[in-house]
C-alpha cells in the first residue's frame, strides 16, 4: 500500500478556479491550488474563511458551484474516490444512540474489503473507552476519538479533518497529534488538517494552505513559504517605509517608537542596516491574517497542474 | 446472531440497527394483533353459528349483542391496517431520513464507502421489504377475519366503508408512504416538520383517492322512472341523479325538500333517475386499481426521492 500513495508527483487535492455558493454570498471564490500526496497540510484561515466548505467539498458532501476539485486525481466522492477518503466534520456526527462498538462495526460494515478493524480498535482501546457505553454518554474528547478511530480505521490515502483536536484537554490533544502522526507516517496518508489553533500545527504540518475571504492566500512547503518571508527589525524613522523596501513585498509593518518591524517577501538583498531572520509559521500566519491585502504566494509544487498545462 | 449466514450486511444492518426499537416494535405489535384477529375470526364464526344469526329469523336481541361486541372489536383493528400506511410515512419522513440530515449524521454514513443515493436506497428498500412482509400478511389476515362475517350482519363493516383496511390498497399504500416519506423528509429536513409534511402530504393523497374511487373502474349503472331508493343490499351506491331528455346528468338534481321526485324530474325537463353503483363483486377489481395507483405513486416519489439526494447539500 506504501509504495502506491508514496509516489512523488501525485496529488491529493487540486482545485482551479474553485468557488462555492452559500445562502449570503461565496464561501470559496476563484481558488486554485494543488497539494502534493503524501503531506500533512494545514489548512488554516479565520473563522468564516471557507475552510470547512473546501473540506466537505473534497470530501463529496456537496458541490462545487464553480470550477473543479480533484481529489486523488477523481471527483470528489466519486466510486473510486470515497472509498480513499475519510472525512471528520467540524462537530464529529456519530449516532448518538450506538454503542462504541456498534460504531466501530458500521465501519467494517460500510466499508467493505478496506476496514482495519486492528488500527480503529487499538486507538479506542488507547482511550480506554468501554465498548459497550452509548456514544451520547461520552465525553466530548471520547468522541473525537471515536470519530478518529473511524477515520483510521478505513485505511485512507486522503484524511481530511475539520477542527479535529478543538475540543480536546491539552495531554489529549498531543496524544492525538501522535497517532495522527503516527498513521500519516506508517501509511503515507496524506492529512489535510483544517485548524486556527496555529500552536498545534507547528512541527506537525509540513504543507500550508492558508485561505482568507474565500480565497488562497499562501500554499506550498512550509520551509519554503518561510525561507520566502523575513522579519526584519531596525530603527526607522517617521511614518512611511522605508524606500529600501520597495523593490519587495511588504506583508505587515509596525512602527514602535523609533523601531521598525516588518514581515518582508524579499526579491533580493536587502539594503540598509537591518537585522533579518526567518519567521516562525505562527508569526507568518500571523502577518497574513492580519493583512489580507497582501499578495498570495503559491510554491512551485502548490500550483494546479492542470491550470498550467492548459496555459 | 452475526454468526448466521442470513445476518444482516452493510447498509441493511445499519438501517436495522438504526431502527432496532422500531423493528422489535414493530414484529411483536404485528404478532399480537394477527394472533389477536385469528381468534377473533373464530369468536365470530363461533358467535354467528352460536346464535344462529344467518338464519331466517335471527333473535333481535342477539343480533344487537353480537353488533356491540364484535363490531367496534373488527373496525378498531381494521382502523390499524388502514394508519399503517401513515405511520410507516411518518417514520421514514422523521426519524429515518430528516434526522440524519437534521443532526448531520448523514455526513457520517456519507464519507464511508457508499454513496449518498445507496445511503437512500437502503432506507428504501428495508421498510418497503418490512411493509410487503408484514404490512401483507397483516392485511391478508385482516381480511379473512373480516370477510367471515356476512355483511348484513355488521353494516359498518360493509366492503366499501372497508375499503381502506382490505387487499392490496394498505400495503400498496404503505409504499406510497415509504417514497413520499423520503421526499419529504429530503425536502424538509426537520424531524417533526418532515413528520408533519408527510401528514398532510399522504392525508391529501387518500383524499384525492377516495374522490377518484368509484370511478377507478366503470360502475354499473340503472335507470329507472322511479327514484331508486340509496339502502339495499351490499353494493355500493354512490351516486344518483336525473337524465334529461336531452340526455344530460344531472346528480343529486336540487328540487326542495318535500318535493316529489316526480315533479323533479318535471321541473328538470326529465324522464328517467339513474343510480351508479359498484356491485360487491367489483371489491377486487376496484381493489387493485388503486393499488395501482399507489404503486405508481410510490415508484415516483422514490425516483424523486433519489434525485434529490444527489442535489447539493449545503
Amino acid at each position: 500500500m506504501t509504495d502506491l500513495t508514496f509516489l512523488p508527483g501525485r496529488t491529493a487535492l487540486e482545485a482551479v478556479g474553485l468557488g462555492a455558493r452559500h445562502r449570503r454570498g461565496w464561501a470559496l471564490r476563484d481558488c486554485s491550488f494543488r497539494v502534493p500526496a503524501g503531506r500533512v497540510c494545514a489548512l488554516v484561515g479565520p473563522n468564516g474563511a471557507g475552510k470547512s466548505t473546501l473540506l466537505s467539498v473534497a470530501a463529496g458532501l456537496r458541490r462545487a458551484d464553480e470550477g473543479a476539485l480533484a481529489v486523488l486525481d477523481g471527483a470528489p466522492g466519486g466510486p473510486g474516490v470515497r472509498p480513499r477518503v475519510s472525512y471528520l466534520a467540524q462537530e464529529k456526527p456519530l449516532y448518538p444512540y450506538f454503542t462504541v462498538e456498534d460504531t466501530l462495526r458500521m465501519g467494517r460494515e460500510l466499508n467493505p474489503g478496506r476496514w482495519d478493524a486492528a488500527a480503529a480498535e487499538r486507538l479506542v482501546k488507547e482511550g480506554n473507552l468501554p465498548p459497550h457505553a452509548r456514544v451520547g454518554q461520552l465525553s466530548g474528547g471520547q468522541r473525537t476519538r471515536l470519530a478518529l478511530a473511524l477515520a483510521f480505521g478505513k485505511r485512507p490515502e486522503l484524511l481530511l479533518l475539520d477542527e479535529p483536536m478543538s475540543d480536546l484537554d491539552p495531554l489529549v490533544r498531543h496524544e492525538m497529534t501522535a497517532a495522527l502522526m503516527t498513521e500519516a507516517a506508517e501509511n503515507a496518508t496524506t492529512i489535510v488538517l483544517a485548524s486556527h489553533v496555529l500552536a498545534e500545527l507547528e512541527g506537525v504540518c509540513d504543507y500550508l494552505l492558508l485561505v482568507g475571504d474565500g480565497r488562497v492566500r499562501l500554499a506550498g512547503e512550509v520551509e519554503d513559504l518561510l525561507s520566502a518571508h523575513r522579519v526584519v527589525v531596525g530603527r526607522h524613522e517617521g511614518g512611511a517605509p522605508p524606500r529600501s523596501f520597495a523593490a519587495h513585498t511588504v506583508i505587515s509593518s509596525r512602527t514602535t517608537g523609533r523601531q521598525l518591524t516588518a514581515m518582508i517577501r524579499p526579491e533580493g538583498p536587502i539594503a540598509g542596516q537591518w537585522e533579518t531572520e526567518e519567521p516562525s509559521l505562527e508569526d507568518l500566519l500571523l502577518a497574513h491574517l492580519r493583512n489580507p491585502g497582501a499578495p498570495s504566494l503559491l510554491t512551485p509544487s502548490a500550483e494546479p497542474r492542470s491550470r498550467k498545462a492548459a496555459a | 446472531m452475526s454468526s448466521l449466514t442470513l445476518a444482516p450486511r452493510g447498509l441493511t444492518w445499519l438501517v436495522l440497527r438504526q431502527r432496532r426499537g422500531a423493528v422489535w416494535t414493530g414484529l411483536a405489535g404485528l404478532f399480537v394483533v394477527v394472533v389477536q384477529l385469528v381468534i377473533l375470526r373464530f369468536a365470530l364464526l363461533d358467535a354467528v353459528e352460536r346464535h344462529d344469526l344467518t338464519g331466517p329469523d335471527p333473535s333481535a336481541g342477539a343480533l344487537a349483542d353480537f353488533r356491540a361486541s364484535y363490531g367496534d372489536v373488527l373496525h378498531y383493528n381494521g382502523l390499524l391496517v388502514q394508519y399503517l400506511p401513515l405511520v410507516v410515512a411518518m417514520i421514514v419522513a422523521g426519524p429515518m431520513v430528516a434526522r440524519e440530515l437534521e443532526s448531520g449524521t448523514y455526513k457520517l454514513a456519507w464519507t464511508q464507502s457508499v454513496t449518498p443515493a445507496r445511503w437512500l436506497l437502503a432506507k428504501l428498500a428495508v421498510p418497503a421489504v418490512a411493509v410487503l412482509a408484514g404490512g401483507s400478511l397483516l392485511s391478508a389476515v385482516y381480511t379473512w377475519t373480516w370477510s367471515a362475517v356476512p355483511h348484513e350482519l355488521l353494516p359498518g363493516q360493509l366492503w366499501y366503508h372497508s375499503f381502506d383496511m382490505l387487499g392490496p390498497a394498505p400495503v400498496a399504500g404503505a409504499l406510497a408512504g415509504i417514497g413520499l416519506g423520503a421526499v419529504a423528509g429530503l425536502l424538509v429536513r426537520r424531524t417533526t416538520g418532515a413528520m408533519a409534511a408527510v401528514l398532510v402530504g399522504y392525508g391529501l393523497l387518500g383524499f384525492a383517492l377516495g374522490r377518484l374511487r368509484p370511478r377507478l373502474i366503470p360502475p354499473w349503472t340503472e335507470t329507472t322512472p322511479e327514484m331508486p331508493g340509496l339502502a339495499g343490499d351490499d353494493a355500493w351506491r354512490f351516486e344518483r341523479g336525473i337524465i334529461t331528455r336531452a340526455g344530460e346528468r344531472l346528480a343529486e338534481p336540487d328540487c326542495g325538500i318535500g318535493v316529489a321526485p316526480a315533479r323533479c324530474l318535471a321541473e328538470h325537463d326529465a324522464d328517467r333517475w339513474y343510480l351508479d353503483y359498484h356491485p360487491a363483486s367489483h371489491l377486487w377489481p376496484l381493489e387493485w386499481a388503486e393499488a395501482g395507483i399507489l404503486l405508481a405513486v410510490a415508484a415516483l416519489a422514490g425516483a424523486a426521492a433519489l434525485r434529490l439526494v444527489r442535489r447539493p447539500l449545503p
